[in-house]
């Protein structure tokens, strides 16, 4: 037990690297020059060390564990799957860090923001050096609480509103994962990667793991209608911050999801590697997928700023890995292409939108403003930048030639091979809205691109500054990867994506029948060219109606309605839904009915507040009881009763924040139910 | 290695130590406030280690037993120390020690401290016998020892508030008392002895077993603070002075719960406790009392107030896991009484901490307080997380335990319930950290009263630091200590 080798080794070293700069970052901020490179050389680190275990887990996995750490013990494991992810997360890792080290004076407490990215960091690569369920979850609490912080750096009232969302949605998250791992342990007595299904089949506790996991995952990942921390954080928190979180922290959530889906609830090898029941969820899981994709994006055209914009892409673009991955699970053993889709996407989505994020924060860095009606223009005083924002724009619209396209044909060919294989479900449909989303994809950041860098140039713009070179190179290196994924696609393919497959029980039919598809045929080409002819129309359209614009009468808003009663009636106070009812503060020119968090989480908010309005009534009337029976006062008490109300009541001085909160888990518990009548 | 003829007398000597000490306490404190603190502390001490003398007799498995039967006929007093006895009076002590510790400097400009100490000692000597006592009736002289001595500590402020609570506090202690001692005058007359050595005198549920039962249940319960005899708790935890809410939340609270154990597991036996249906109502109080004292804690404002209902919420917490009936359930539950001990007194140990530097009492009132004082805040923002059941924290590890005993007992409701008792923790406690940390850097407090340049005396801040830094050390690594006991508890009393 005290081999000294056998207590630090290399996946342990990339999470603990980070997790101890951190402390020390925050202790030299009276030395910003030291202070700034500890992240750099933190990060550097932890890529080479992940470029050392490539030829390690080609032989196996890496792994060592911890048995006498925390009761059930922590383990650490490095597979091909995590491998994947450790080379992605620990790449953007060292480009971020360069970019927020140049940038983060501009957003004023520097030392803050850099401690708390290192944890950030230790969190979101101790997920993926996670050899069990326990340890991924320490890992991804620390990430959650971590990036808290950074989310509501800018400590205004909109930040600290939207980190709140953030912040309980992301406990909740936990807290479901944690639930679904006691299920777990509580049946099989262990919680590593392993099959599981054997002895969770046909139990009671098979349905609340899968969707417990899918949830709590979900959540974190972004998928709609779990979405709805991601609109108000990423629009309060600097550019940097998004990045990550893009490009790392919600894929957490997928690679937890993956995990699930690979591990426990498989059986690796012989046959089928799923059950009845988990194919069927992968129907789910499909049109959760294309249902997210399609929201996210026809939201994201509507909307009037970047970062929200951006945001609702984010969600739109992990619909299509969610989908990738619910085709992987509803073919089960046949499903490679479903699982290697996802996964490419996986990766491309990180670097091109981590790349739109970082040029979005140069932009900011440059002019100090991101309101689109004060930008446009900026082709002539950054064409640099005009040019990788249209390198990462066109990945992400799926142009020939850019990484977006490769993945958006693997996962076009796993839909259409889902839909030729069973011939069921209306997958015909999801195939169109696919093509569909990925014209609108097109529209919606061909628009943001549109009015940022053509038009007119609003005032005079400054001298590019030193930094703003700092910041280039992390651009320039996102867009050179960008380019060189998307000209050269099966490499990334070849090298690591087919590698993992096997081992995880898919038929060699259909790993084979993944590493012969030719990007480049006719065939993709000209569906590639189908959606932005459709893109073009939906422009055109869209540049008549200008649907970013739209604003709705006010007798539509669900604001109005349910708050109808509470301004037009004299109500008692401890009965007007006003004082209980949270408004939205944050400028949304959605229309309230469209608003999801409006629609579902509002109502639900209301009736939230019974829980606490009871335990309340029946605590005053106890407490009265007590006066009564011991003190002799009944008088003045039932006095109290009579007409004149008091008003002190304390429900008035509930924490709304935490109605939204209790709201959210009965939604949850809503969606847990339509998930089992599904 | 001690003589075992000595070994049996240490719970005595623990026990009584605390008692006696007042006498020359009392003479000391005319004279010098300075050495009346350390003596009080050395007290403490010598009594902690007493008990750690115990650990080995305990560690190989064995029972220190000592009996006075002329004494007191027709009961007798008599000590009796198990793995269960031991790890409650074990945390007892330990936190006693460190609030003793931090009262020295907390209550230095306070009036009356020559009352605080005595009294103090005496609740010691209380709470440290009914965790070595061998008897009922042994256990209920100190549990009215340190019921009595405690109403002193609530009502310290002596202002026209706390003498109010302190009557109601009075009052319904003395309900509980009446009704205990109801049940074990049953107990006797029905066996001829109250001792908990033989165990389960009730085979079977008859009319006078279920009296017994619930006297027992509302006179611990009511020390516990099980909804619906809760109504005390909220109003009398607040107004005593910090180091003895910390006391009265973190310690004083497990006397109950130490009491429901003995009467469930050696008085009834689980085949009679459920078999009457008392495991489903205790269950169902349990899960009333997490959701109520949770629900209640979020509508608080007073820092204290919300503290005092969250105690409520994690009693419910403990009370759930004596009635699950396995062995998972109840080491849980036993590490819980350790979990909760820690955190609960460095939270009133902390806001006590704000409330004497600021004099701020209300949730709001203490926005950017973390810029003042930043390791008060650190170690209540551990604290909190803790309660939430952060890992690697230790509330996560009894959140585990307890959560695998109600599925193991087939009850997956009530691990829904800890989830969702762990979220409305989180809604009531990460509110206070946050505006504390983010959003301005407190300019509404003014400035605050700085003792040798630190944001508080070195005395206070000691023990809050020890605290947290177990708080972490029993959730990384729980085997080394509590875990053992508790594992080890839980056989025991599953066992006999």
């Amino acid at each position: 037990m005290l081999n000294p080798s056998n207590w630090i080794s290399v996946p342990v070293a990339m999470t603990l690297i980070p997790l101890f700069s951190a402390p020390i970052v925050l202790a030299l901020h009276r030395k910003p020059g030291i202070g700034k490179a500890i992240p750099l050389v933190a990060t550097l680190s932890v890529a080479l060390l992940t470029l050392s275990l490539i030829p390690r887990v080609a032989e196996g996995p890496v792994e060592n564990a911890y048995s006498q750490f925390m009761a059930l013990g922590l383990s650490f494991r490095v597979d091909p799957l995590s491998l994947v992810f450790l080379l992605l997360f620990s790449f953007l890792a060292v480009l971020i860090s360069l970019f927020s080290v140049a940038y983060v004076d501009k957003e004023g407490s520097p030392h803050r923001f850099l401690t708390f990215m290192l944890l950030t960091f230790s969190g979101a690569l101790g997920v993926l050096v996670a050899g069990d369920f326990l340890t991924l979850l320490l890992f991804f609490e620390l990430m959650t609480l971590s990036s808290y912080v950074l989310v509501v750096h800018r400590e205004d009232r909109d930040a600290l509103r939207a980190g709140t969302t953030y912040l309980y949605l992301g406990i909740i998250a936990g807290l479901l994962v944690l639930l679904a791992i006691i299920l777990l342990y509580a049946k099989t007595g262990g919680l590593e990667f392993t099959s599981a299904l054997a002895s969770l089949e046909g139990s009671g506790y098979f349905l609340p793991i899968l969707a417990l996991f899918t949830v709590g995952f979900g959540l974190k990942a972004g998928i709609a209608p779990l979405h709805v921390w991601m609109p108000g954080a990423y629009s309060v928190s600097p550019a940097p911050v998004n990045a990550i979180s893009s490009g790392l922290m919600i894929k957490t959530g997928v690679y937890g999801m993956i995990r699930v889906y690979t591990s426990v609830l498989s059986y690796p090898g012989d046959g089928g590697i799923y059950t009845d029941s988990i194919l069927r969820s992968g129907m789910l899981l499909i049109w959760i997928g294309v249902g997210t994709m399609l929201f996210g994006a026809i939201v994201a055209l509507l909307q009037d700023t970047i970062m929200r914009t951006l945001a609702y892409s984010s969600v739109s673009q992990i619909g299509y890995i969610v989908m990738g991955l619910g085709v992987a699970v509803y073919l089960g053993s046949e499903g490679a292409m479903g699982l290697t889709g996802s996964l490419y996407h996986v990766i491309n989505h990180s670097f091109f939108k981590a790349t739109l994020f970082l040029t979005v924060g140069a932009i900011y860095f440059a002019t100090g403003d991101l309101r689109l009606d004060r930008l446009g223009g900026l082709r002539k005083s950054h064409p640099m930048l005009m040019l990788i924002f249209l390198v990462a724009a066109l990945g992400i619209g799926g142009m020939p030639g850019l990484n977006g396209y490769a993945s958006k044909t693997i996962l076009h060919h796993a839909i259409v091979e889902a839909y030729g294989h069973h011939q069921a479900g209306y997958l015909w449909l999801a195939e169109w809205l696919f093509t569909l989303t990925s014209a609108i994809t097109v529209c919606y950041i061909g628009n943001l691109f549109a009015r940022i860098f053509l038009g007119q140039q609003w005032g005079n713009r400054g001298k590019v500054s030193g930094n703003m070179r700092i910041l280039g190179i992390p651009l320039g290196i996102l867009a050179i990867v960008t380019l060189i994924i998307g000209v050269r696609p099966h490499m990334l393919l070849e090298r690591l994506l087919l590698p993992l497959l096997s081992p995880l029980g898919y038929t060699a039919y259909a790993i084979d029948y993944v590493a012969h598809v030719n990007v480049w045929s006719v065939s993709d080409l000209l569906s590639a060219g189908k959606v932005f002819a459709l893109a073009g129309i939906i422009y055109f359209i869209n540049s008549r109606v200008h649907l970013e614009k739209l604003a709705f009468p006010s007798w539509l808003c669900i604001d109005s309605m349910t708050h109808w009663p509470a301004v037009h009636i004299d109500m008692p106070p401890w009965f007007c839904l006003d004082t209980i009812t949270p408004r939205p503060t944050e400028e949304s020119n959605l229309p309230s009915w469209l608003n999801v968090e409006t629609l579902l989480y509002r109502p639900i908010v209301t009736l939230a507040t019974i829980p606490i309005l009871i335990p309340t009534a029946l605590e005053r009337v106890m407490s009265d009881l007590y006066h009564v029976i011991m003190g002799g006062k009944s008088v003045s008490i039932l006095k109290k009763y009579l007409p004149e109300r008091s008003s002190e009541w304390d429900l008035q001085n509930v924490n709304l924040d935490a109605l939204i909160v209790i709201g959210t888990i009965t939604g949850l518990l809503l969606f847990l139910i339509v998930y089992f009548i599904l | 290695m001690l003589d075992a003829e000595l070994v049996k007398y240490l719970p005595v000597a623990a026990v009584l130590l605390p008692l006696v000490a007042c006498i020359p306490l009392w003479a000391i404190e005319q004279r010098s406030a300075q050495i009346r603190d350390w003596f009080a502390i050395s007290i403490n001490a010598i009594s902690l280690g007493l008990i750690v003398a115990m650990y080995p007799t305990i560690a190989r498995g064995g029972t220190i037993f000592l009996e006075f039967p002329q004494l007191l006929p027709p009961f007798g007093i008599s000590f009796k120390v198990d793995v269960v006895g031991f790890s409650f009076a074990l945390i007892a002590a330990f936190v006693w020690l460190l609030c003793t510790i931090y009262s020295k400097s907390y209550m230095e400009y306070e009036p009356a401290c020559n009352r605080y100490y005595p009294f103090l000692l005496l609740c010691l000597s209380g709470c440290l016998g009914v965790f070595l006592t061998g008897d009922l009736f042994s256990l209920f002289l100190f549990f009215e020892l340190m019921s009595l001595a405690s109403y002193v500590l609530v009502v310290h402020n002596q202002t026209k508030e706390a003498l109010a609570v302190g009557y109601r506090y009075l009052m319904l202690t003395l309900v509980a008392s009446l009704s205990l001692l109801f049940a074990i005058i049953i107990t006797f007359e029905v066996t001829g002895s109250t001792s908990l050595v033989s165990g389960n005198y009730f085979p079977a549920a008859s009319g006078l077993a279920s009296i017994t039962f619930f006297a027992f249940l509302a006179g611990f319960g009511m020390k516990m603070g099980i909804v619906p005899f809760h109504i005390w708790l909220p109003e009398a935890h607040p107004v005593a002075p910090a180091g003895a809410s910390a006391l009265l939340s973190g310690i004083m609270l497990k006397t109950g719960a130490y009491g429901l154990l003995r009467v469930i597991y050696q008085v009834f036996g689980m085949e009679t406790v459920s078999g009457a249906g008392w495991q489903t109502m205790l269950l169902v109080m349990a899960g009333i009392t997490i959701l109520f004292g949770s629900a209640l804690a979020i509508a608080q404002r007073g820092l204290k107030k919300r503290l005092a209902y969250s105690s409520i919420a994690q009693m419910g917490y403990i009370l759930m896991g004596m009635a699950l009936f396995n062995e998972n359930g109840l080491t849980g539950d036993v590490y819980h009484v350790f979990t909760h001990a820690l955190i609960k007194s460095t939270l009133f140990l902390c806001a006590g901490a704000i409330i004497s530097a600021t004099g701020k009492h209300t949730v709001d009132e203490i926005k950017g307080i973390g810029y003042r004082m930043p390791v008060t805040m650190t170690c209540f923002t551990i604290a909190a997380l803790a309660m939430i059941g952060i890992p690697p924290l230790n509330g996560f590890v009894s959140k585990v335990f307890l959560s695998v005993g109600a599925l193991d007992a087939g009850q997956s409701a009530y691990a829904v319930i800890l989830v969702i008792s762990s979220l409305m923790n989180g809604i009531y406690y990460l509110p206070i950290v946050i505006s504390a940390f983010l959003g301005g850097e407190g300019e509404a407090i003014g400035p605050i009263k700085r003792r040798f340049g630190l944001e508080m005396a070195p005395s206070m801040m000691v023990p809050i630091v020890i605290l947290s830094v177990a708080i972490f050390a029993t959730g990384l690594m729980p085997e080394g200590f509590a875990l053992q006991l508790s594992k080890a508890a839980a056989q025991l009393l599953l066992s006999s």
